[in-house]
């Protein structure tokens, strides 16, 4: 009978290997789960500013005409741009790129005379006719195409500087390109 | 006794089944900040292929006879917010008969090579990317 039960002294010995071996496992858990989410958070950010940086170069390398006047320097930058999408050669769409928020946009707008029903697309500087004023209109809405964006400076007509910056949760990522528009 | 010692496990059978255990999560653990390091060095290669396209652009925008011949470094910390990076510009005449040898004479051609070092937190080794591209006479 006495055989057969255990100690108080094997219970407890019992009871402290658990502890540590539980104790072991959460360890190990909680490292895996911390490690998960710093890399997660690594690789969007890298993989957002990638993306925005890719996709601006494509089209601004194209561009026909920076709408505006565009800061040279570094100090007056600003955080949008909008320009005549090269790509298109028979028809004026400007787009534009934004950040709203933390993210960012997207967009194709098209400049038309108040006058005209057909609404045809004219340079964004063209001149109304008498008692008719510039409106503008949206080809393609608003979208995102990066997010976990904190700054974005855009400066210089010819070679468009682009610097940006990402954080997520405790990870930050700065990049800076420079585009030559090969028709600006 | 002897038979019932015989169907426990010892103390030292348990022992030895924590330390095996213990050294099994050791050596998974040291995946992950492997993981962040790899993850780390694929963002640094990231940066490093935006610097040097930067550059590229940047000497694109100069007209032919603006591309000044030879070597021009920006060594580490002198590239602004870029401190861990160091870039190269090498910039010489070239001959498509003769690829490899950079000719002393101008034929119309200039080669433009980018190159950017960094030290990954992957090994002690210096990593690098370069780019080359070749710039006719207009």
């Amino acid at each position: 009978m006495k055989k057969k039960s255990f100690t108080l002294i094997e219970l407890m010995i019992t009871i402290a290997v658990l502890g540590l071996v539980s104790g072991g496992i959460y360890t190990g858990f909680n490292l895996s789960q911390k490690a998960y989410r710093e890399s997660e958070a690594s690789a969007e950010i890298t993989q957002n500013g990638r993306v925005i940086l890719e996709r601006m170069n494509r089209e601004i390398h194209q561009a026909k005409e920076i709408v505006g006047a565009f800061p040279e320097e570094r100090q007056d930058a600003e955080d949008e741009i909008i320009f005549e999408d090269g790509h298109i050669s028979d028809s004026y769409n400007y787009i534009h790129y934004f950040k709203t928020d933390d993210t960012i946009k997207r967009e194709v707008v098209g400049y038309y005379f108040s006058g005209d029903g057909g609404q045809t697309l004219v340079p964004w500087n063209a001149t109304p006719p008498a008692n008719q004023t510039l409106l503008t209109k949206n080809l393609e809405e608003a979208r995102i195409i990066g997010e976990w964006v904190y700054g974005l400076e855009i400066w210089g007509s010819k070679v468009v500087n682009i610097a940006l910056s990402l954080k997520k949760q405790d990870k930050s990522l700065h990049l800076e390109t420079k585009i030559l528009g090969r028709n600006l | 006794m002897k038979k019932q010692s015989k169907k426990g496990i010892t103390l030292i059978e348990l022992l030895l089944a924590i330390f095996v255990f213990t050294v099994g999560i050791l050596s998974v653990s040291q995946t992950f900040p492997l993981g962040i390091h790899i993850q780390k060095s694929a963002q640094m290669d990231t940066v490093a292929n935006q610097l040097c396209q930067s550059k590229m652009e940047e000497i694109f925008a100069l007209s032919y006879g603006e591309m000044a011949l030879g070597t021009s470094e920006e060594s580490y910390g002198s590239i602004a917010s870029f401190v861990s990076y160091k870039r190269r510009a090498e910039i010489s005449y070239f001959d498509p008969n003769n690829p490899s040898v950079p000719p002393a004479l101008d034929s119309g051609i200039k080669k433009v090579k980018i190159t950017v070092f960094w030290h990954s937190p992957m090994g002690v080794s210096e990593k690098q990317v370069a780019i080359t591209n070749l710039i006719a006479q207009k």
